[in-house]
């Protein structure tokens, strides 16, 4: 009786050792295959009389781990599901190791310890995930590399709704909390046995239990918690990660003392002008959306091609750092775009997206191989010979945000095909042959500004 | 032998070869690293190099997909009074007159105002414009119709009250010297985009640089290729850049590539970056030689463009300077900077008194500015660039009394606490006004932004977080900002 408190007691102390003692079995197992292996050769053989010593540390150590292992997961905190494989694979590595130590010098002794191996890697993965998240190991890959393995970015993007659609908890107060709490405390990984992704589950709260009291934000654990300084231990976010700050903290506040519900909308509360200040924001901003061209999946444009505009005149640079996408700028106002700096310009079609060639000097029939570039986003030709011709055929390069055409001899025969571009913004007339007038009863889409 | 030498000598017994041989093992496995993993790596290939070293002014690309790709600064050098332009308070006309309560007084420092002040009411009168209704002052009725194009901050806060530690607040994020500008910081994390022209250029009107000197547009601790280059709008734009009589361009080029060539020679036996500036800057100089000269001459614009500007080819002026920026941003320059002495309104005499020389200083950028943002907006250039227009601090709701007297002329002292910029273009909302003074526009009481937040604003519509860029000085990482700075997301589009 006496003897069983005790251990109840103290047992969760030796589960804290298995993120200890775990990497023994994995460094005995694999330093002993190595060990077949080197051993191979006639001048070390010497080496795999050492091999069942070392398996049998091995063994030792992963019934070890597997007892430890065993306690911690008692301890809770972990998701069911994540533990249930871990625990598995690491009783079956603890159990092939001791099959690999009774099969030694048979014919499948071989191929049983390759198995452990792989079985091995697995479970450490497994328990990776477990401690770290499992997105831990991929957080850092570049996203080109993410696409490659198939891995999905952990951006979320909320669908834009104004002040009356909106919901506390759902717009406001989730993407928040997302962000700066959920990557400790979801289905998986339940730090302090606090699940945030599941709303029941968060309103449970955690192994101290309720963290929110309804109508109490001021007593509700997760407020202190925020409140708390940087450096003290039990503050929330922790030490190192990204601070809930005072407008966040204000919604949350919020949320508490007069919501806790999840589908409550914003227009049956009372708030504050300047909190609904913040809130039209922060609404409005999930709007905020680049050109659908970005989405694309395009290579990075080759060395040579880049080398080889620069070396004609032309300034080429990434519209951000790793990007495929890229900027096209020409200063050079005496040498025309020739037939040469043409099919410089033709070879990155799929990545040119910002073309400005402002004040070059071209005559008309140069300018068509604008069409060819499909994915320009901004084109400016302020200043130059362009023609309708040219800008009529521009209608097809449908991503087309910005036309610069201030200076140019256009009429007013653009105007028609131009509105059809779908997310045309603005585009440029100013000492042009077009006039206010003509524009007037044009029916252009309503983002579409005319600017003279 | 001195007693250095002799310290030196000692110091040098002192290292026995196990010291050599223990700093090989991690100097030399760190070498090794460096060539394997291959930094300097460089994609880029021709305008990187200068001969066969890194050309530091080769164009960057930005940490995220920028909103402005450049930056047209006006400032007001000598700090405008913002209670005769944008901040109207009504109430303080009321007040005209009454000595200021102690209450406001207590703990304030000033530059020059003693015992107990009197308010000054607004000088002129304040009307509202354009569609968003903003509040401008009759001193500035070109201006007026742009108003939808900007956005204030009326809010603006600083540390410093006296000009130039203010101005090197506002322009290196430290009120003392040794820090690189903005201008530096920009060249310096996106390079020039134009090789032939510099990445950051500065003019000046009025008659004086700003008070800080030339640290305002300094590189401070960055290689000094990244400093401001400081550009004349009357006469030669940059001295000594024409060639001398009987020199052919030929033969200067012959000499720049021999003196290149020794300078390559002495950078890779010393490794001194000073001497990759010496060598990049003689190859702009020469490139400038044939670009600045058609760059900065205004004369060939047409007609329309000097009645809109109300520039005259020839002279120097504010208005000039508007146009020349315009025709720099259209040359891909990256950071224009104009400073406009003249502005610092004490009302000591007749050139500084808020109904006199004020006044005529609001009608010699009133027209000119306006024009840079209607031309620029023609040309849709507006939408990649910045213009920030503003002072390093703002102006006393009390009038100033030096020496403890009525002074003859009305004028303001320095006010750390609240003064009004604005900035148009480049990704930031047009039509809005952001933060509010209180009734006598002594202290900002809603969305205060400080000067640090404005630079690191600045830099996010660059492209570029002033948290992550940083240059290593001194041991430790450095940035425009140094440990604050909020990003302004509120007023941008």
């Amino acid at each position: 009786m006496q003897l069983s408190i005790i251990f109840n007691e103290i047992s969760p102390f030796f589960g804290r050792f298995h993120p200890l003692l775990i990497h023994l079995p994995i460094g005995f197992i694999v330093v002993a295959y190595l060990l077949e292996f080197a051993g191979k050769s006639d001048k070390r053989s010497y080496l795999k009389l050492s091999v069942p010593f070392v398996l049998w540390l091995g063994a030792i150590s992963s019934i070890l781990a597997v007892i430890t292992g065993y306690i911690l997961s008692q301890s809770g905190g972990y998701g069911k599901e994540a533990v249930f494989w871990h625990q598995w694979m690491g009783i079956s590595v603890a159990i092939l190791i001791i099959t690999t130590l009774l099969l030694y010098n048979t014919k499948s002794y071989f191929f049983v310890f390759s198995l452990t191996i792989i079985v091995i890697l697995i479970t450490g993965h497994l328990g990776g995930n477990l401690t770290h998240g499992d997105t831990y190991l991929t957080e850092h890959l570049p996203e080109e590399l993410k696409d490659v393995f198939g891995i999905e970015g952990d951006t979320y993007v909320l669908e834009s709704v104004s002040y009356n659609e909106a919901m506390l908890y759902k717009h406001l107060i989730y993407p928040i909390l997302r962000n700066k709490c959920m990557g400790c405390h979801n289905n998986t990984k339940m730090k302090g046995e606090l699940n945030m992704k599941d709303f029941e589950a968060f309103l449970r709260g955690g192994e101290n239990g309720e963290v929110i009291i309804k109508g109490h934000s001021k007593r509700s654990d997760m407020v202190k918690r925020i409140l708390l300084s940087e450096n003290h231990d039990d503050t929330m976010p922790p030490e190192g990660k990204e601070r809930i700050n005072r407008e966040e903290l204000e919604l949350i506040t919020l949320w508490i003392d007069q919501d806790l519900k999840e589908d409550t909308y914003l227009d049956s509360l009372e708030i504050s002008d300047e909190i609904k200040e913040d809130i039209y924001f922060r609404l409005q901003k999930k709007e905020e959306v680049l050109s659908p061209v970005f989405e694309l999946k395009v290579q990075n444009a080759s060395e040579s091609k880049i080398e080889n505009l620069r070396n004609l005149g032309f300034n080429v640079l990434p519209v951000k750092k790793g990007s495929p996408f890229l900027q096209v700028t020409y200063f050079d106002r005496i040498n025309p775009i020739n037939e040469e700096r043409k099919n410089a310009l033709l070879a990155i079609s799929d990545q040119l997206v910002w073309l400005d060639l402002t004040g070059v000097k071209n005559t008309d029939d140069d300018w068509l191989l604008l069409k060819s570039l499909p994915n320009l986003v901004k084109l400016y030709l302020s200043n130059t010979s362009v023609t309708d011709e040219t800008i009529i055929a521009l209608s097809k390069n449908k991503y087309l945000e910005t036309i610069g055409l201030f200076g140019t001899s256009t009429s007013k025969a653009i105007l028609k095909p131009i509105s059809e571009l779908e997310y045309l913004e603005s585009i440029y007339l100013g000492n042009t042959n077009i006039s206010v007038q003509d524009t007037i009863s044009l029916n252009l889409n309503p983002k579409t500004k005319i600017i003279f | 032998m001195n007693k250095y030498q002799e310290a030196y000598l000692k110091s040098i017994e002192f290292e026995t070869r196990r010291h050599f041989l223990k700093k090989c093992t991690s100097g030399l496995g760190a070498i090794a690293l460096a060539s394997l993993t291959g930094c300097n790596n460089n994609t880029l290939k021709t305008i990187d190099k200068i001969g066969n070293l890194d050309n530091p002014l080769r164009p960057k690309a930005p940490m995220f997909i920028p909103k402005a790709k450049r930056v047209i600064f006006l400032h007001m050098a000598g700090a405008p009074s913002q209670l005769e332009l944008f901040d109207y308070k009504p109430i303080l006309q009321k007040l005209d007159g009454q000595d200021c309560p102690q209450s406001l007084l207590e703990g304030k420092n000033f530059a020059f105002i003693q015992g107990t002040p009197k308010m000054l009411g607004p000088q002129f009168s304040f009307g509202q414009y354009g569609e968003s209704g903003a509040w401008v002052s009759d001193r500035l009725p070109n201006f007026s119709t742009v108003v939808d194009e900007v956005a204030f901050l009326k809010a603006m806060h600083t540390d410093q009250f006296n000009h130039a530690p203010a101005q090197l607040l506002l322009y290196t994020g430290s009120a003392r010297l040794g820090r690189p500008s903005m201008g530096s910081w920009v060249t310096y994390g996106l390079g020039t985009e134009n090789q032939n022209l510099p990445g950051f250029i500065v003019l000046v009107s009025g008659g004086k640089t700003p008070s800080a000197g030339k640290s305002v547009w300094g590189s401070g601790f960055l290689p000094t290729i990244y400093q401001g280059v400081q550009c004349r709008s009357k006469g030669d734009p940059v001295l000594y850049l024409s060639d001398p009589k009987g020199m052919s361009r030929d033969i200067k080029k012959k000499i720049i590539n021999s003196i290149n060539t020794i300078n390559e020679h002495h950078y890779n036996e010393i490794g001194d970056p000073e001497a990759l500036t010496r060598i990049s800057q003689y190859e702009l100089a020469f490139n400038m030689q044939m670009s600045v000269p058609e760059a900065m001459d205004i004369s060939k614009e047409p007609e329309y463009i000097h009645e809109m500007y109300g520039t005259e080819p020839g002279k120097s002026s504010f208005a000039n300077n508007c146009l020349l920026a315009r025709r720099l941003a259209e040359r891909g320059t990256r950071f224009i900077q104009l400073f406009d002495w003249g502005w610092d309104s004490h009302g000591d005499g007749k050139a500084t008194a808020l109904n006199e020389g004020f006044s005529d200083k609001c009608k010699q950028i009133d027209k000119p500015m306006t024009a840079l943002i209607k031309d620029l907006k023609q040309r849709g250039m507006l939408e990649e660039t910045l213009v920030v227009w503003g002072g390093e601090f703002g102006r006393t709701p009390m009038r100033e009394n030096r020496g403890g007297k009525v002074m003859k002329f009305k004028g303001r002292d320095h006010l750390l606490e609240s003064f009004t910029m604005w900035m148009a273009g480049g990704g930031v909302q047009g039509g809005i006004s952001y933060g509010e003074t209180d009734e006598i526009g002594f202290y900002g009481i809603k969305n205060r932004v400080h000067v640090h937040d404005l630079q690191a604003t600045i830099m996010y519509l660059l492209g570029m977080d002033h948290e992550k860029f940083t240059f290593p000085f001194q041991g430790r990482n450095f940035r425009l900002t140094d440990v604050s700075g909020n990003v302004l997301h509120k007023i941008l589009k």
